[in-house]
């Protein structure tokens, strides 16, 4: 292997990697990798806890996409305790899903990955973020910015909190 | 002249940098007065130089470093170290930063015990090996970020909230002091207390227990673990965005105790033994005693392996 090349950290996304690419003796790619440098152990710690209280420590895996996690967990818990949540309560759940999953893509195009598209991947790196989309489109910014805001206050007003909730429950 | 800023994120969910955009319109006005020369949720900006050339991780001069998540791999020490060298001011962002939050819940673990039920016992996953390669090793334990290095500002939270970040970012840069009220929860709360006792030797009831509470009255004094006695004010961000009411309480849900210890230095666990013994409940019928107290603050010893 003539030479590996690493780019740490993977940027743009939620979580921790980072990329190794293998140049062999001609200098093309050989073989690629990507490495996820973190773990936590939810699947340790969540042992022991009471059952009710998953909904609320599960959320924390990550808190771009908390209310997945949320709801996940709210319809495990349904399951253990044997209970069909009433209409509205399913309602509200979707309800304030779709608030959270609005502004959830706004945040993936425009704050994540938009960026390649907005100003291109040829832009400078020091430019080619949400900071620079900013400043190239600031009328639009400011809508992005206003737009994502309000599915975060709709899922905050339904549930008390919009990043990690607490307000899925299992009751009859 | 604009403030040279660095986000950071070591063991942690991004819920707190997420905040960060929750501050919503606002955060137009403080953009200008701030230059972000490293964050990787936001931005490309890499440690070893862009294209891998660099043999030393390497963060730029910055005045503020926002650092959210806990201390868990020999990695996240290395980029702590690396930016409390490069940072004037350190803020530790959110519950995980401050006292390890939610990952410290493994402090009740060995390291060794972990690992093995994470990649080999687990039913839903096929055993595998443990990973080595290009992997950074895990720390005996999970610590706050103030266990390592000096941190100057403390954001509480799980994760922190827009109006207590507004404030805080504001008064770094207009220099001034920044320090939240040492008041507890239910300073805050809208639900009744009648200050009674209850039965004495009484055992606290499951989280949703029925029949359902009176949403008006105090969960504690219905017998429910609410963990606001012992845990600092601030959740509801002075009313940003919403109600001033503390963010569980107005899901009809009790503090679960995000926002930490009311003081600097006081412990959770005390404060709300006390609490309880004090209206009448038979603290040792408790279930899951240490991680109901300790649920955001496990680092520094508070949880250990039993």
């Amino acid at each position: 292997m003539a030479k590996e090349i690493v780019i740490e950290p993977v940027t743009r996304i939620e979580g921790h990697a980072k990329v190794a690419i293998q140049l062999d003796d001609q200098g093309n790619v050989a073989d690629a990798k990507m490495h996820v440098v973190e773990l936590r152990g939810f699947e340790k710690f969540c042992i022991g806890r009471m059952v009710e209280e998953l909904p609320r420590i599960t959320p924390r895996i990550c808190g771009v996409c908390p209310w997945a996690h949320h709801l996940a967990s709210a319809k495990a818990t349904d399951a253990v305790f044997g209970v069909k949540i009433p209409e509205a309560a399913r309602k509200i759940r979707e309800l304030v899903y779709m608030a959270e999953m609005a502004s959830d893509r706004i945040l993936h195009f425009w704050i994540l990955s938009g960026p390649d598209f907005v100003l291109g991947p040829t832009a400078d790196y020091k430019d080619r973020n949400v900071f620079g989309v900013i400043k190239a489109n600031p009328d639009v910014a400011k809508r992005v910015v206003h737009v994502r805001h309000l599915g975060t206050r709709i899922a905050q007003l339904l549930s008390g909190k919009a990043i990690h909730p607490a307000a899925a429950v299992p009751r009859k | 002249m604009t403030a040279k800023i660095i986000d950071e994120w070591l063991g942690t969910c991004a819920g707190c940098e997420m905040t960060l955009l929750d501050i919503g319109d606002a955060i137009l006005e403080i953009l200008p007065k701030v230059e972000f020369v490293h964050s990787p949720v936001v931005m490309d900006h890499k440690y070893y130089g862009q294209t891998g050339e660099g043999t030393k991780m390497e963060l730029p001069e910055a005045d503020v470093g926002m650092v959210s998540g806990c201390v868990r791999t020999e990695e996240n020490k290395e980029v702590l170290q690396e930016m409390r060298a490069k940072c004037k001011v350190l803020i530790a962002n959110g519950a995980c930063a401050c006292w390890g939050g939610v990952p410290s819940l493994a402090n009740s673990f060995t390291r060794e015990d972990m690992l093995n039920t994470v990649y080999k016992s687990m039913r839903s996953t096929v055993p595998s090996v443990l990973p080595s390669e290009k992997v950074p090793a895990l720390l005996d334990r999970v610590y706050a970020v103030d266990e390592v290095v000096k941190v100057d500002v403390y954001l509480p939270g799980c994760p922190t909230e827009p109006g207590v970040m507004v404030q805080a970012l504001n008064s770094l840069l207009e220099n001034k002091p920044f320090a939240m009220e040492e008041k507890a929860v239910c300073e805050d709360c809208p639900l009744k207390r009648e200050k009674k006792a209850v039965a004495p030797g009484t055992v606290l009831k499951r989280t949703l227990e029925l029949p359902a509470p009176d949403k008006e009255r105090c969960l504690l004094e219905q017998g429910y673990f609410c963990i606001g006695p012992a845990t600092r004010t601030g959740c509801h961000g002075g009313g940003w965005g919403g109600p001033k009411i503390p963010r569980c309480i107005a899901a009809g849900m009790p503090c679960e105790g995000c926002f930490g210890p009311i003081r600097a230095g006081a412990s959770q666990m005390v404060d709300m033994m006390g609490a309880l013994s004090t209206i009448g409940v038979d603290v040792k019928a408790m279930l899951d005693r240490p991680a109901s107290f300790n649920r955001f603050v496990g680092a520094k010893a508070r949880l250990r392996p039993r």
